[in-house]
């Protein structure tokens, strides 16, 4: 079923995103070995945490001194936290989208989880496990234009695409760590 | 996929093989790319030889700094469960997307206004490339602990699990940097 529905500003409140104040990181190490370019490639670039507002919470919670086997087992723990948070909170899917005049002046706050600055919600999708799809545009006078439409949907399929692969593989590290241990 | 990705996925799938079929005392049955240098699998095998000597402890200087870049890969992976993915996506060195992928897979995606549709075509590539590596990444961890429990089973050293990761993350870097060599000299 697909439902239809227009909406304001208001129905883009926060999402929780407190997890984001768990990250953790260290690039230097890593990111000094040139051997290692294409794992290099694949970790966060710094300028984009720091242009999140994700770099300081990430330091926040750096494993200092931790010996590898301390930091294995809290993440362990840390893993099976976020798996039974996630299970938790699987009952929907939600696409968000939002527009800004003046990117370099945006950042994401981590405690409410949005976006800081001069931003626009555009666009909300909502998919419920049951398939129901409520979608959020603005009202009239604020019109979404098909770019950011077409920008939108994109990323909906994305995250329809990737959402079941990523807790899979998820829970499957967990369970490969759990046993490293046992 | 990208080289990188599939340098990864061949090295993952060489690991896998070892972790299969070595025993202690037996040599690497996974054969090398042909190459005059030492094989990364004769490499690993020595690191767990070592591992699994009594007098190992003293040894492993030569793991040191492979100990030191798994601490930092781990750390890594760890900033994937916080947060699993902030893309973004430049053109003519403006900031034109930001994407934030959260741990339940929700998205969340911030546009410049006036965004063309190449630019909107250029972020999907981005976020879908990005997702992917990180498949990749999370794949990695998964496979070099199944496989650092699998020989730690057969290691008489209390505790070899955490001998064997760092020696297990030096194998993926060779693995790594002897199919680069090969694609090195095969272009030549």
């Amino acid at each position: 079923m697909n439902n239809k529905k227009t909406g304001n500003d208001s129905h883009f409140e926060s999402a929780n995103d407190d997890a984001v104040a768990k990250s953790s990181s260290a690039p230097s190490q890593f990111e000094a070995n040139s051997a290692m370019d294409e794992l290099r490639a694949m970790v966060i670039p710094s300028s984009s945490l720091a242009a999140m507002g994700l770099e300081a919470a990430a330091k926040k919670n750096l494993p200092s001194g931790q010996t590898l086997g301390d930091a294995l087992k809290s993440f362990i723990r840390q893993l099976t936290d976020s798996l039974s948070q996630v299970a938790n909170d699987l009952s929907s899917l939600e696409v968000r989208t939002f527009s800004s005049d003046d990117m370099s002046q945006v950042h994401y706050d981590l405690n409410s989880g949005k976006f800081i600055g001069p931003v626009k919600p555009r666009a909300l999708t909502r998919i419920s496990l049951d398939g129901d799809t409520d979608i959020v545009v603005p009202e009239k006078g604020d019109e979404l234009d098909e770019t950011l439409w077409a920008a939108h949907v994109s990323m909906v399929k994305e995250a329809q695409a990737t959402r079941a692969q990523f807790i899979g593989s998820m829970a499957e590290m967990a369970t490969r760590l759990i046993a490293l241990f046992s | 996929m990208d080289q990188g990705q599939a340098h990864i996925e061949q090295a993952i799938a060489r690991l896998n093989h070892f972790a299969d079929g070595w025993m202690p005392g037996e040599g690497p049955r996974a054969k090398s790319l042909d190459t005059p240098a030492k094989s990364p699998e004769d490499a690993l095998v020595e690191a767990l030889e070592r591992i699994n000597a009594p007098q190992a402890k003293g040894l492993l200087d030569p793991l040191q700094s492979s100990r030191e870049e798994f601490d930092a890969f781990v750390r890594r992976v760890r900033e994937l469960v916080s947060y699993y993915a902030v893309i973004e996506t430049t053109s003519d060195g403006a900031v034109i997307a930001r994407t934030l992928v959260g741990w339940t897979g929700d998205f969340k995606s911030l546009w410049r206004r006036d965004l063309t549709p190449e630019q909107v075509r250029l972020h999907e590539r981005n976020v879908r490339a990005a997702l992917a590596r990180r498949a990749v990444l999370i794949r990695l961890m998964s496979v070099i602990s199944a496989s650092a429990a699998k020989i730690a089973l057969r290691l008489a050293t209390p505790g070899a699990q955490l001998l064997v990761l760092p020696a297990l993350w030096q194998f993926i870097r060779d693995v790594i940097e002897e199919l680069r060599r090969a694609e090195a000299q095969g272009a030549r």
